[in-house]
C-alpha cells in the first residue's frame, strides 16, 4: 500500500523527480482501487504534486520557475479520496481545485533575486506590470533624474512585463522583448543568479621553470647537525618592548609574537625589569609593557 | 506652549504631516496660496516630522533633516520659547479645526531656517546619535603600546620612565590585587615638586628616590586634604567597560575631570591583563569626525564659524561671556605661580605671552615633566624659576614647537579636525595681526557643547 508516512515519495516529488510524478508513483494497485487510512494521505499530498507540474494556475508562473511546493514533513489531513489518476488525465478543472487545494500550504523557500527594472524615456507618472503576478496590480517605479527605477525581488525565470507611462502601455525596444498573443509588445525579464562564465577571458597559467641554483644546495651533513641550534627564533627578535609608545595607531604585530612575554633587565642605570606582552583581544590588539623594580 | 508653523511650498494635490509631536499620526494640512501649511501648539524641545505628499513620504531639503538608524530621513525643528508666537487670525479666516493643530490660512513671514538654535539642537541630535550607537572598543587602535608601572617602583624612577617614554600619564599596577589599582599623572609630579620644595633642604633628593609609587599615593591622601585638614578619601578607580558608549565615555572623563580613563575588559581572557586601553576625549573626537563626515545631513553647523558658536574659553575683552576665566601668563612670571593657576583652576593650561600680550606658547601640567631629565627638579626652586626658564628646559629636551592656534573666524570644523591632530589638546584663539589671546578651545570644551 506504498508508504504511511509519504516522506520518501513526496521528497521526490518535491524534488522533482519527474518519473515518479508522470506516472502518479507507488504500483498499479493504488492506481486501480480506493485508499482509505493511512494510505490516503499519501494520495493526496502526490495528487498536489500532479498539481504543480500540470497547468492550471501555475501557468501564470514564468516557464522554469519553481512552482509551489509542499514540505515533505507537512501533515495533511487523512480523508478517502478516489484512485489516483495518471497526470495526462487530469481535467483542467480537477488541476485547478488541486491548485486551489495546494495553495493552503507554505512550500520551502524559494531562492529569490532582486532585479532591477529601469525606464530611461522620460515621463511623469511611471509605473510597472508583470507576469510575475500574473499581471495583477501596477508598480509605481521611482523617480532617479530622467530615470524611473523599480528594484524587484522575484524567483528565477523568464518573465514579461510592460511599462505604463502617463496613461498609456509602453516597452523598451532596445531590451529584450516579444508580441505576445493579443499583438501587445512585453519586454522580456531573465532573472537568474549565476553569473555566465567567460572561459576566454582566463589566461593560461604558465608556472615558471625552477631555477638551476635551487638544485645546486648541498645535502646537511653531520657538522651542520651537530650546530647549536639558535637561543630563540629568529621571528622572536621583534622588539615589542623597543617600539615607540605612540597615541597612533601602532603597526599590527605578527601573530608569531602573541602570549610571548618578553623580559628586559635594567633600564638604563635603573635596577628595574621591563616585562613585555602583546595579545589579542577579540580584533584588537594590545602590548603592554610594564616596568617593575628589581628585588634587592 | 509655542505655535509653530509647518509649511510644503513644493506643490501636488494633497499634503500630510507627522511627526514625533502627533505619535506619527497624519494630519491634513490646508492649501494657502501656492503651498500647504499647518500650525501646532507644541511645547519647547527638538521634534522630528516628516510629509506626506500625494501617497509619497517627502522631507524639505532646505530644512535641517536627520537619518535615524534605519535610514529614513526626517525633517528635524527645535521649537524654543523665544520664538515669535503665531498671530491668530480672525475666526472668519481660519481653516479646519483639528485636535493638536490647526490649519491657519494667514501666516507671519517664515523665519529663516539656518536659526543657530536649530542648527546646534539638530547638531548635537547627530552627534549624540553616534556617541550613543558606538562603542567605546571600536576607537580603540587595531594596535597600541601601553605603558604601566607597578606600584612598587621607586617614585623618581617612575617619572624618569614618564619623561622618557614621552607619557603624561601612566596606569599603576598593583601586584597584590593582580589589576590596575590607579594612575601616576604630571599632576602627581606637580603636587610632589611641591611637597619636595618645602623640605627639601632637609631631606634633600631622598624622598623621590627611596619611596614606591605607593607610598607616594598614600601620602598624597593626607597631605592634600579638605580645607578643614581631614584626609582625601580614597576613592576607586574611575574606569569604563569596553562595552561602553562613547557619550557615556566621555561624560566619565569630563565629570571627574581627568584626560583619559582606563578601558576594562568586560570578559576576562586568557591574557590575564584586565585592561584594553586609555580612553582619551582625543579618540572619541578623532572617531566623530570620520563619522561626520559620512553624516549627509544635520552638519550644517560644521561650516558656522566660531563667532556664532557657544563654545570655549574667552578673554572678557571679546565680549563673550564663558563660565571660566581666561588667565594668561607673562614668559616672566615665576613657574610656582604657573603652577598656582593651574592647579586652582583646575585647568590643563595656561597661555604664555610676551610684554606686548602676543601669543608665545602655552605651558600645560604635562610640560612639568621635563624637569626630570637629569634631576633637573632637584637643583631648582619654583619660586626662582620663570615660565621662559621651564620652556626653555622643555626646549631642550624635546626641540622647539608648534603652538596650534585658530581664529574666531575659522569654522567648527576646521577645529574638530585641528584637536583631532594627535598630541593636539587645545587650541587657542588669536587676534591674526597681533596674535593676541582672545580664547582658548580644549577638548572638553568641545565636548561639553557636543553633549549639551
Amino acid at each position: 500500500m506504498g508508504n504511511a508516512s509519504g516522506r520518501d515519495e513526496d521528497a521526490a516529488a518535491v524534488d522533482g523527480d519527474g518519473a515518479d510524478v508522470e506516472d502518479g508513483g507507488g504500483d498499479s494497485s493504488e492506481r486501480d482501487f480506493p485508499s482509505y487510512g493511512s494510505g490516503g494521505a499519501n494520495h493526496v499530498r502526490r495528487a498536489c504534486s500532479v498539481g504543480v507540474v500540470g497547468g492550471g494556475a501555475a501557468a501564470g508562473s514564468p516557464p522554469g520557475s519553481p512552482g509551489h511546493s509542499l514540505s515533505p514533513r507537512m501533515f495533511v489531513p487523512q480523508t478517502p479520496v478516489p484512485p489516483l489518476q495518471r497526470a495526462a488525465d487530469v481535467t483542467p478543472v480537477f488541476n485547478q481545485i488541486l491548485m486551489d487545494e495546494q495553495e493552503e500550504y507554505d512550500g520551502p523557500p524559494q531562492k529569490e533575486i532582486p532585479a532591477l527594472i529601469v525606464w530611461t524615456l522620460g515621463g511623469k507618472n511611471v509605473y510597472v506590470e508583470g507576469s510575475w503576478d500574473n499581471w495583477k496590480s501596477r508598480k509605481a517605479m521611482q523617480k532617479s533624474g530622467k530615470d524611473h527605477s523599480l528594484l524587484l525581488v522575484l524567483p528565477a525565470g523568464v518573465y514579461r512585463y510592460r511599462f505604463v507611462v502617463d496613461g498609456e502601455r509602453r516597452c523598451l525596444p532596445d531590451l529584450p522583448c516579444e508580441i505576445d498573443a493579443m499583438g501587445n509588445a512585453v519586454n522580456l525579464l531573465d532573472v537568474n543568479d549565476y553569473v555566465p562564465e567567460s572561459v576566454e577571458s582566463v589566461a593560461e597559467f604558465e608556472p615558471p621553470p625552477s631555477p638551476d641554483s635551487s638544485y645546486s644546495f648541498q645535502a646537511p651533513e653531520d657538522k651542520d647537525f651537530a650546530k647549536e641550534p639558535p637561543v630563540l627564533p629568529s621571528q622572536l627578535h621583534l622588539g615589542v618592548l623597543n617600539s615607540q609608545n605612540s597615541e597612533e595607531s601602532c603597526a599590527r604585530p605578527q601573530h608569531i609574537v602573541l602570549n610571548h612575554l618578553f623580559i628586559e633587565k635594567g633600564w638604563g642605570a635603573h635596577p628595574l625589569v621591563s616585562l613585555g606582552l602583546t595579545h589579542r583581544f577579540e580584533s584588537k590588539y594590545v602590548t603592554v609593557v610594564l616596568y617593575k623594580p628589581i628585588e634587592r | 506652549m509655542v505655535m509653530q508653523r509647518f509649511s510644503w511650498p513644493y506643490g501636488g494635490r494633497s499634503a500630510s504631516l507627522c511627526g514625533s509631536f502627533t505619535g506619527w499620526r497624519e494630519y491634513p494640512m490646508g492649501l494657502v496660496g501656492a503651498e500647504f501649511q499647518v500650525v501646532f501648539d507644541l511645547p519647547p524641545g527638538v521634534y522630528q516630522y516628516r510629509f506626506l505628499v500625494d501617497g509619497v513620504w517627502r522631507c524639505d531639503e532646505t530644512k535641517p533633516f536627520v537619518c535615524d538608524e534605519y535610514g529614513l530621513i526626517s525633517n528635524e525643528v527645535l521649537v524654543e520659547n523665544n520664538v515669535q508666537p503665531v498671530v491668530q487670525p480672525e475666526p472668519s479666516i481660519r481653516g479646519t479645526n483639528l485636535d493638536e493643530g490647526t490649519v491657519l490660512t494667514t501666516m507671519p513671514p517664515e523665519s529663516s531656517s539656518q536659526n543657530p538654535g536649530v542648527q546646534i539642537a539638530v547638531f548635537r541630535h547627530v552627534v549624540s546619535g553616534i556617541l550613543l550607537h558606538n562603542t567605546i572598543y571600536e576607537v580603540v587602535p587595531l594596535s597600541s603600546k601601553l605603558a604601566v608601572l607597578d606600584t612598587q617602583l621607586p617614585v623618581k624612577q617612575a617619572f624618569k620612565i614618564m619623561h622618557d617614554e614621552g607619557l603624561a600619564l601612566v596606569p599603576l599596577w598593583d601586584d597584590h590585587q593582580g589589576t590596575i589599582t590607579g594612575m601616576l599623572t604630571a599632576l602627581d609630579f606637580v603636587l610632589m615638586l611641591r611637597k619636595l620644595q618645602r623640605n627639601i633642604r632637609v631631606t634633600g633628593n631622598e624622598e623621590l628616590e627611596m619611596h614606591p609609587i605607593s607610598a607616594w599615593k598614600e601620602a598624597k591622601l593626607q597631605f592634600y586634604g579638605g580645607p578643614d585638614g581631614a584626609a582625601m578619601q580614597r576613592r576607586p578607580l574611575i574606569h569604563v567597560k569596553d562595552s561602553d558608549s562613547l557619550a557615556d565615555v566621555a561624560l566619565t572623563i569630563i565629570r571627574n575631570e581627568i584626560s583619559s580613563v582606563p578601558i576594562f575588559k568586560c570578559m576576562p581572557d586568557s591574557s590575564g591583563v584586565p585592561f584594553l586601553n586609555l580612553a582619551t576625549l582625543q579618540g572619541i573626537l578623532k572617531f566623530l569626525c570620520s563619522k561626520l563626515q559620512e553624516q549627509a545631513g544635520g552638519c550644517s553647523l560644521l561650516h558656522n564659524q566660531l563667532l556664532s558658536i557657544p563654545i570655549g574659553t574667552w578673554s572678557p575683552h571679546t565680549g563673550r561671556s564663558s563660565s571660566r576665566h581666561l588667565r594668561t601668563l607673562l614668559l616672566s612670571s615665576p613657574l610656582n605661580t604657573c603652577l598656582d593657576f593651574l592647579l586652582e583652576d583646575r585647568v590643563s593650561s595656561i597661555p604664555i605671552v610676551d610684554d606686548k600680550g602676543a601669543l608665545h606658547d602655552v605651558y600645560s601640567l604635562s610640560d612639568i615633566m621635563a624637569l626630570a631629565k637629569n634631576d633637573v627638579y632637584a637643583r631648582i626652586e619654583l619660586e626662582q624659576v620663570t615660565v621662559q626658564n621651564a620652556l626653555d628646559v622643555q626646549y631642550q629636551v624635546h626641540g622647539r614647537r608648534q603652538c596650534y592656534t585658530c581664529l574666531q573666524t575659522n569654522t567648527l570644523l576646521e577645529v574638530l579636525e585641528g584637536l583631532s591632530i594627535p598630541g593636539v589638546r587645545r587650541l587657542v584663539v588669536i587676534e591674526q595681526s597681533t596674535r593676541f589671546v582672545e580664547g582658548i578651545i580644549s577638548l572638553r570644551d568641545i565636548f561639553t557643547f557636543l553633549l549639551g
